[in-house]
């Protein structure tokens, strides 16, 4: 359901969520870009927008208040809401992370004691056999709370072939550029593990907002993401959430992008 | 709305805020409620650190000491509402601001604080009384080998990798001390393992190879295949690595050597005793015992025993050590002095018998007596 139908009886309420999103829009860019997606959001219930409506037209709420509740509530449970992605069966997934916050990930989740640490036994992977990954290893997460993933609908590589240079891959997975260098992930996802539309509930449940997510209409297959440069990248990329899953899923040694 | 000030938006912004502006502008983003825009993977303390880079160095400063008054109340304040995923993304902040200014040692005193008077953090949802440990790594506080142990002792293998990591700070001497004492622990072991490829980075193969020749022996069965392997791939040289360059016919010469030793053994006396395990294969398939003894009538029962019963050697070293050898161990252990004066090599192939190779070598090689040695015990 989306939030206008929603809303349809009560004309309003729905003037005044109009009013409330427009003052956030005015804002900044990223208050923008979750003004235009709360309305494009149908996969949301009922009861879902009761509560996301009530946090937004509270007026006694600072903006900060009020999207530290947003963010509850997309974070609530932590349930992908998405419906499923329309994505051939048994396709290889892919991730570009920076090499930096992949370790800090992995610092986060208290599998290594000092970042260096985990720099360290991550330079030991990167282009290391995936038969020659310990045990240890293999049971780490490769994410936190949920993962972003990328394909290629046809099945074949999920970065393209040939890879286009890293500039224009970051910008076209609406990636926001940092200082060091990346990492590329190549996996299957586990039976039980299905790829999901993103929702606004995956984009704003976390301490930082996308500028680029963009949600996408009732009937696409899949996501898709929005460029950061158009002067990089002049399309965006296929996109799904789905739960974190471990690095025995990967189908690639870990390489530098 | 209330308060709907706009959010800085750039340096400049927070290089002109005031020092309660930048407090709580920080303390909104570790909290939640000033929202910064980003990637899903950019957690607070992550986007913080980026800013705090580039901020102008006198505003730096004036960061550190916003986030060290943070870290006080954590420490100090029994209701401070940094006990949560807030206080979490602090003390990781603090780890990678501290790491590399001058004041690294700013945040030492109230982390020990909370190691020693705050283990109920232990206990929340988030445990901060690990990552204060963790922040103490991060910023190379070399404490006292006691210091680590008694955090292990008390908190447990939860901690396992924050106390090896804080003993090879001060001393790899210390560190594979506790490790071999410590490695039938899994997280101690997983641990080590995370611990590894620092380790050679740091200090360089041949100096680690030598403390992981100490420990191999007693590696877990179950872990050892896997761990060498890793060996292997970080080019670690180890007693292991080299045997197992060994050609399979080597068997016999390793076992030659096994029943030569033996007799050498027949001139000496003195009761010292100790036991090291090497696991040496091409192919994950043999189990290499060293024993190295001077007591002709342990090292005869022993020969004995193993040739009646190799395939269940390992399984039963400790139960038969417990019968006949218990007593020798353990004054062995409590001296903690390792006599080099003889060795023998047993050889176990992991499901195969090799009684009958064994035995066929000893038809081929009858034993023969051997001029004694100087020495011994």
């Amino acid at each position: 359901m989306k939030v206008d139908e929603f809303l349809k009886s009560d004309p309003i309420k729905k003037a005044k969520l109009d009013a409330r999103l427009d003052t956030l829009a005015n804002i900044s860019e990223m208050y923008q870009r979750f003004a235009a997606n709360l309305f494009a959001e149908n996969s949301l219930t009922d009861n879902d927008w009761r509560e996301l409506v009530e946090i937004l037209l509270n007026d006694n709420l600072s903006i900060g208040k009020t999207t530290f509740l947003i963010r509850n509530f997309c974070r609530n449970d932590r349930k992908l809401k998405g419906k499923d992605a329309k994505v051939l069966n048994d396709i290889i997934y892919g991730r570009l992370v920076s090499f930096d916050v992949f370790c800090q990930l992995l610092i986060k989740l208290k599998y290594y004691s000092t970042l260096e640490e985990a720099k360290a036994y991550v330079r030991y992977q990167i282009g290391l056999d995936l038969g020659l990954m310990d045990e240890i290893r293999k049971s780490q997460q490769l994410g936190i709370y949920i993962m972003w993933s990328t394909f290629d609908p046809k099945g074949d590589d999920p970065f393209g072939d040939p890879m286009p240079d890293v500039e224009e891959l970051i910008s076209s997975l609406g990636l926001e550029r940092v200082t060091s260098p990346y990492l590329l992930f190549e996996y299957k996802l586990p039976p039980n593990v299905g790829p999901k539309i993103p929702t606004i509930c995956d984009s704003y449940a976390g301490k930082s907002w996308s500028r680029y997510f963009y949600r996408v209409g009732e009937n696409a297959p899949y996501g898709m993401t929005t460029p950061t440069d158009t002067s990089l990248a002049k399309e965006g990329r296929p996109e799904v959430v789905h739960e974190v899953i471990k690095a025995e899923n990967l189908v690639s040694p870990l390489r530098r992008a | 709305m209330a308060n709907n000030t706009k959010p800085p938006s750039t340096i400049a912004d927070l290089n002109s805020m005031t020092r309660s502006e930048l407090r709580d502008w920080i303390e909104g983003v570790l909290n939640g409620y000033v929202l910064v825009a980003g990637n899903d993977t950019l957690l607070p303390h992550i986007f913080l650190l980026q800013t705090y880079k580039e901020l102008d160095p006198k505003v730096q400063l004036v960061f550190e000491d916003i986030v060290l008054k943070f870290l006080s109340d954590l420490a100090q304040n029994p209701n401070s509402h940094w006990e949560d995923e807030p206080g979490d993304e602090l003390l990781l902040l603090i780890s990678n601001i501290f790491r590399n200014t001058f004041r690294s040692k700013d945040p030492v005193d109230l982390l020990i604080y909370i190691l020693e008077k705050r283990w109920r953090l232990k206990d929340k949802d988030v445990n901060l009384h690990w990552r204060a440990a963790q922040c103490l790594i991060e910023i190379n506080y070399r404490a006292k080998p006691q210091f680590w142990i008694d955090i292990f002792n008390k908190g447990g293998s939860e901690y396992s990798s924050l106390v090896f990591s804080g003993l090879t700070l001060s001393s790899l001497f210390d560190a594979f001390n506790w490790l071999n004492k410590e490695i039938s622990n899994t997280s101690v072991f997983e641990a080590f393992i995370a611990r590894l490829p620092l380790l050679k980075e740091d200090f360089g193969s041949a100096a680690i190879s030598e403390y992981i020749n100490r420990i191999l022996p007693f590696i877990p069965d179950s872990q050892i295949d896997g761990f060498l392997k890793l060996l292997k791939n970080l080019g670690i040289q180890t007693v292991s690595n080299i045997l197992s360059n060994l050609k399979k016919n080597d068997l016999s010469r390793l076992a030659r050597q096994f029943q030569i030793r033996i007799n050498i053994e027949q001139f000496k006396g003195d009761i010292c005793l100790t036991i090291e395990k090497f696991l040496f294969t091409q192919s994950s398939n043999y189990t290499f015992y060293k024993i190295q003894s001077s007591d002709i009538k342990i090292i005869s029962s022993i020969s004995e025993y193993v040739l009646k019963n190799p395939i269940s050697l390992a399984q039963d070293f400790r139960n038969y050590f417990a019968e006949c050898g218990e007593k020798i161990i353990n004054d062995v252990d409590k001296s903690d002095q390792f006599r080099f004066s003889t060795e023998i090599f047993i050889i176990r192939e992991k499901g195969i018998d090799v009684t009958h190779q064994l035995e066929h070598l000893e038809q081929l090689e009858p034993v023969k007596p051997i001029e004694p040695l100087d020495g011994g015990c």
